[in-house]
């Protein structure tokens, strides 16, 4: 009686759990999805652990998979999304052909960031403008997070890795998929997704 | 042993229901989320019996409004326990008790109502305020038959008025509250967080040496009366805390001319007396003493230990010991229980599910406390690669900061 009496939240949206890397990674998507005003819930899960984040997710995605698909209604949905990390596709290369084999095998959509998330955020008119940057792709650049460190740091004297963040993210208008084909890509699977037309 | 909760327009608390609770009860949230009001609302009920309500409501409102925010003024706080309690021939008994408070022409006033199944005992107090005078009234069409047993308890209630029709209530229904007002104001051990016991304590302080303070304050003290009263006890508290903390050697409590003091002696050095003694090692202590404490009278009652963070400043190579010595605290054939608060994954790992209550807030701030949903044993945990600590790292239980 208690789970009932105490659970109390209200779903009047669908909701998609979107499995990552780290909890960076979905505060990115969160807050697009914010500035888009999309309709749609975030439940973010990420694997447990220390460093490493592919091959950690890789090791508990099954598991995590299992654990939103046990709890999710039938609008809801599950996603995955991680970094392709071109610089490191050698080293981890089993982890991301063991996270595309689970995906296909659990019927779960991945989207990955080329080369990472961060490359969303530099393609993003609102962050160009802020950072005094034009938008582009990034796409295909190595680092980009480690390029929007040093933006940040020279323009506006911040920390990526601080509480500072939460304020760059406020910077974001969600519009980086007019640069970013990976964003674009990822922008279309959401869309398509079943319980985006639920 | 306690067997559930619940909570109405208590803090954050709107409307908490928490049933099931185990010999170990393990909360777990972010930080604010509320399991510190869960504490507090214990400890509220234990001095509400143990002295009477102005006290407990002096001790609370002298810290923070004990009202939930939002909360319409006409709605009453309550506070309930159920209990499972042994009377006389050995049988088991469920008694549900509920606190409330309501505030009506600007004063506070309670009420109580006890059930063990068969009737329904309640009171108010009519007329009463914050001050002393207490009119328990009729209530349900029911004589007042809580007075007996509270009158106990409140020596300021002892004197019914004249005006009062007191009907004798049945023995069994009187024994099983008895027992359950008993248990609350004398079995109920509280550390809250943050506790620490100062350990050259000179122990002058006036305090009760059955029951430890929330702050640990007095731990020496209940520790040196233990020692000159119960050698068994206190052997087998030096025996547990070597256990846990394998280099100490002794551990004693001498009179100083300055007062009491504690005295640590390492295996190391053990003619030696330790010159410092650790945070982590002072609060080991107050817990130790917190427990050990429930054998030095009315040992064969129920014993609860509530402790805030008790992983706090401990290694983490000693939590799984710790939390093996709690086992063996559940298991013994007097019945001891622990409700638990942490912020620590690795603490988490050493609990199993049904042992655990997620604690979280709302969009409006209230509290919530759910289980952990049943499919994480079998994702999870069943081949131990994992722990639950773990898996609330994913975020897949909720009670993580955002």
């Amino acid at each position: 009686m208690d789970d009932k009496l105490n659970r109390g939240f209200s779903r009047l949206t669908s909701t998609i759990y979107l499995i990552v890397e780290d909890k960076t990674d979905g505060e990115v998507v969160k807050t697009i999805i914010r500035k888009r005003s999309i309709p749609v819930r975030i439940e973010v899960r990420f694997p447990s652990g220390g460093s490493g984040g592919i091959s950690r997710l890789a090791a508990q995605l099954e598991r995590l998979i299992e654990t939103a698909k046990a709890e999710k209604t039938k609008h809801d949905c599950v996603t995955v999304l991680h970094d392709l990390d071109i610089h490191q596709q050698q080293i981890n290369r089993q982890s991301y052909e063991h996270i595309e084999k689970t995906c296909r095998d659990k019927g779960v959509k991945l989207v990955i960031a080329h080369d990472e998330i961060e490359s969303w955020l530099l393609a993003d008119s609102a962050m160009c403008g802020w950072l005094k940057i034009e938008p582009r792709s990034w796409d295909n650049e190595r680092k980009p997070k480690r390029a929007l460190i040093r933006l940040l740091k020279k323009e506006k004297g911040i920390n990526y890795e601080s509480p500072a963040r939460k304020k760059v993210f406020d910077h974001l208008d969600g519009t980086g998929d007019r640069f970013s084909q990976s964003m674009q890509d990822a922008v279309k699977k959401l869309y398509d997704a079943p319980c985006m037309k639920s | 042993m306690l067997t559930h909760l619940r909570f109405k327009n208590w803090r954050s608390l709107k409307n908490v229901e928490i049933n099931d609770l185990t010999p170990i009860t393990v909360f777990i949230g972010a930080n604010s989320s509320g399991k510190t009001n869960i504490v507090s609302g214990l400890q509220f009920l234990k001095t509400m019996l143990k002295f009477n309500a102005p006290e407990a409501t002096y001790q609370q409102v002298n810290r923070d409004p004990i009202k939930t925010i939002g909360s319409d003024e006409s709605e009453p706080v309550e506070i309930e326990i159920a209990v499972k309690v042994q009377t006389e021939n050995d049988n088991e008994q469920i008694v549900t008790y509920c606190l409330s408070s309501t505030i009506e022409d600007g004063k506070l006033h309670f009420g109580e109502s006890a059930y063990d199944g068969l009737t329904k005992l309640e009171a108010t107090d009519g007329q009463g305020s914050l001050g002393n005078k207490f009119e328990f009234k009729h209530a349900l069409g029911r004589p007042h038959l809580l007075l007996p047993a509270v009158s106990r308890f409140r020596p300021m209630i002892k004197k019914a008025p004249a005006n009062w029709e007191v009907d004798q209530p049945s023995d069994s229904a009187l024994t099983s509250l008895e027992l359950c007002f008993e248990y609350i104001s004398q079995r109920w051990q509280l550390l809250a967080e943050n506790f620490i016991p100062d350990l050259n304590l000179i122990s002058k302080d006036p305090t009760d040496l059955y029951e430890i303070l929330p702050n640990g304050a007095n731990t020496v003290s209940i520790l040196n009366f233990i020692q000159q009263n119960n050698h068994a006890v206190y052997e087998r508290f030096q025996e547990d805390f070597s256990w846990l903390l394998a280099h100490v050697d002794d551990i004693s409590i001498e009179a100083t001319k300055s007062g009491t003091r504690l005295r640590i002696a390492e295996s190391a050095h053990s003619s030696q007396i330790a010159p410092t003694v650790s945070g982590g090692t002072a609060r080991l202590l107050s817990m130790l003493a917190a427990y050990y404490v429930l054998d030095m009278q009315l040992g064969d009652m129920p014993g609860l230990v509530v402790i805030e963070e008790p992983d706090t400043a401990l290694n983490p190579g000693i939590l799984k010991n710790f939390v093996e010595l709690l086992r063996t605290y559940v298991d013994r054939d007097v019945p001891r229980q622990f409700i638990l608060t942490t912020h620590n994954p690795a603490f988490l790992n050493l609990f199993k599910p049904e042992e655990v209550r997620v604690v979280e807030r709302d969009e409006d701030g209230y509290t919530h406390v759910k289980r952990i949903p049943e499919h994480i044993q079998k994702i999870w945990l069943e081949d131990g690669e994992y722990g639950l600590g773990d898996v609330w790292m994913t975020n897949s239980i909720g009670g993580l900061a955002d």
